[in-house]
């Protein structure tokens, strides 16, 4: 630990939430439909693709018509990738020839790109075609983020909409997203990181020898327009299995800052552009004051786990300072430690180090982060709708306490938007821990294990919170192409999407319809400090009733195992 | 000699994981609408 590693940290958070404000200003126009200064270029291209797809943007769903638009789109793009990844073998951009994927790990594949989760159970740079890498899964980065910012902005419509049902139209959302937001911003980056050493190539790759005159052959990929939309869309899949502690993903320190600013971006800009939305900045402010204390704490609670004298080491007489196994030598601990916050605070899932390496400590924060809701900023929109379900239960909750009906951001919260808010959270421990409950006593779950014992739970657990809560990164150690694990971590990616934007669309339908209340001298501040603190104590009781018995078990018993053990 | 997916276990995988994809959606279409009328 010292102030240089303190001052990374704190600068490339400064930076990321500074960012955000332009591009949540932005966003909001693309959300309003508002003029754009690439609207001379794109505006066509829009309108050509309404015409094709015979789409009426202007036409206003109400929320089960929008849940229903989002759910054919996400049936068809699951058949149409399971199929382009099943026939992988018989299509063209097969330089690599690889085969097609097996029925287990294509389902799984196809249901981890659909639903913005990115979890790879394969090596890709020996599993996918270059094909499969663009048309199918590139593709999805954009279209799976741009799903999950088009309810953040039905959701928005929702809190500014007085009496009136309609939440805007899903297709027009993501189509406007997809062009206006992600592809420019996406295609900018990738430049920049080509001029910074990441490879865009077709071919399949070099064969080189090696100093021991072995031959080696180097995969090569496009690898720097997926890397760009794979962090800007807090999709985290790599295109190869070391992810961003590749050096083609991640040449140097200032493509690793690049890389943790992205992936957090969009989902600080999008709470931002909901506050212009709404003309609630400092409820918006609010919201992302609490998103960037959890971030920042997760971060220094990491770097400080991670920067102490490993007890193993210190027994055998090693000196040093920093748990370093598993760590890119180029990055170190501080780098380390806000990367691993900001993805799994994110939705990201894109990793530059090996958390499975880490303290148990460390690696129970990552894993905590996660259980939290993927709110902290979360997801690119699934934060912002994430923790408004939050701030309207931690509204309730203070409307208890003083015995009045709870109001946020000028719309009444009655029983109908709490029913529907708990029967969202809900969905995390209830898949979760039902599924870690399963594979804990079954031997077709165990066998996939490295480990036994504590951190063997704790990669179960980890497996099951990073797919439901759709962040994709792996703890390592767990072999996961298995039938057991990609058909249970499938269905447990598709309940922590599907299963919590239902209600969270139900809920936006009820407070459409509902008036926009003047704030009174009755109203309780959403902006000010108290909320602040009221919200930050819910989603950790929330995050802590739930999950604490389960960590308590896995990463912490680790944590006072090896404390323990070489202490004597 | 022929590729995976003619195998004839290969195509009742691809029916039984495609059918496991397109019920999830099913049955989150009829979560929709349960909630639609509570």
């Amino acid at each position: 630990m010292n102030w240089q590693g303190w001052a990374e940290i704190a600068f490339i958070l400064a930076i990321t939430v500074l960012s955000a404000w332009p591009v949540g200003l932005y966003l909001g126009r693309i959300w309003d439909g508002q003029t754009t200064w690439l609207d001379p270029v794109l505006k066509p291209v829009e309108r050509t693709i309404y015409r094709a797809c015979g789409v009426d943007p202007t036409q206003s769903q109400g929320w089960y018509s929008y849940a229903w638009a989002l759910m054919a789109f996400s049936i068809a793009s699951f058949v149409v990738l399971y199929g382009t990844l099943r026939l992988q073998g018989l299509l063209p951009l097969n330089p690599q020839g690889f085969s097609g994927l097996s029925p287990h790990l294509a389902f799984n594949t196809a249901v981890s790109f659909i639903t913005n989760t990115n979890w790879q159970s394969y090596a890709p740079e020996t599993t996918v075609s270059t094909f499969s890498q663009m048309a199918g899964l590139t593709a999805h980065n954009f279209l799976s983020a741009a799903s999950g910012m088009a309810i953040a902005a039905a959701v928005t419509r929702a809190f500014a909409a007085d009496r009136n049902e309609g939440l805007g139209n899903f297709w027009g959302d993501l189509t406007r997203i997809s062009l206006y937001l992600l592809l420019p911003l996406s295609l900018a980056i990738a430049v920049a990181l080509v001029a910074l050493g990441s490879p865009q190539t077709l071919s399949a790759g070099i064969v080189a020898t090696t100093l021991e005159g072995a031959r080696q052959t180097i995969a090569l990929f496009p690898v720097a327009s997926q890397e760009a939309i794979k962090q800007l869309g807090t999709n985290g899949g790599g295109i190869f299995n070391a992810n961003s502690a590749h050096p083609f993903e991640n040449p140097s320190a200032i493509t690793n800052l690049i890389e943790i600013v992205e992936m957090n971006v969009l989902s600080f800009a999008c709470v931002v552009a909901f506050g212009r939305r709404v003309a609630a900045r400092g409820d918006a402010r609010a919201l992302v004051v609490v998103m960037a204390i959890f971030v920042a704490a997760a971060a220094a609670t990491i770097y400080s786990a991670e920067t102490r004298a490993p007890p193993a080491l210190t027994a055998v007489r090693v000196e040093t300072h920093v748990n370093m196994e598993g760590k890119e030598v180029r990055f170190g601990a501080p780098s380390t430690a806000i990367w691993a916050a900001a993805t799994t605070g994110a939705s990201d899932g894109g990793v530059n180090a090996t958390y499975d390496s880490m303290m148990p400590l460390g690696g129970g924060v990552a894993m905590f982060m996660m259980q939290l809701g993927e709110i902290l900023p979360g997801g690119v929109g699934s934060g912002l709708y994430g923790m408004l379900v939050l701030a309207l239960i931690a509204v309730f909750v203070a409307g208890l306490m003083v015995g009045r009906t709870p109001e946020y951001i000028g719309k009444k919260v009655e029983a109908r938007e709490v029913r529907y808010a708990m029967l969202a959270v809900l969905i995390l421990p209830l898949a979760i821990l039902g599924f870690s409950a399963a594979a804990a006593v079954l031997p077709a779950a165990l066998q996939g294990l490295g480990n036994p014992g504590p951190h063997g739970l704790s990669e179960i657990l980890y497996a099951y919170t990073s797919a439901t809560a759709n962040n994709g990164s792996a703890f390592g150690g767990l072999s996961a192409n298995t039938p057991w694990w990609n058909t249970t971590l499938g269905i447990a990616m598709l309940l922590g999407r599907f299963g919590y934007v239902i209600p969270v669309l139900a809920i936006a339908g009820s407070l459409a319809a509902k008036p926009r209340l003047p704030i009174t001298q009755g109203t309780f501040p959403t902006d000010g400090p108290l909320f602040i603190g009221l919200l930050i104590g819910v989603i950790l009781i929330l995050g802590g009733l739930q999950f604490f018995p389960a960590l308590a078990l896995g990463p912490l018993v680790e944590q006072f195992q090896m404390l323990e053990t070489f202490h004597h | 000699m022929f590729p995976v997916i003619l195998s004839e276990n290969a195509i009742m995988l691809d029916i039984v994981f495609l059918a496991i994809g397109v019920l999830a959606f099913a049955l989150f279409g009829g979560y929709a609408a349960l909630l639609r009328r509570a």
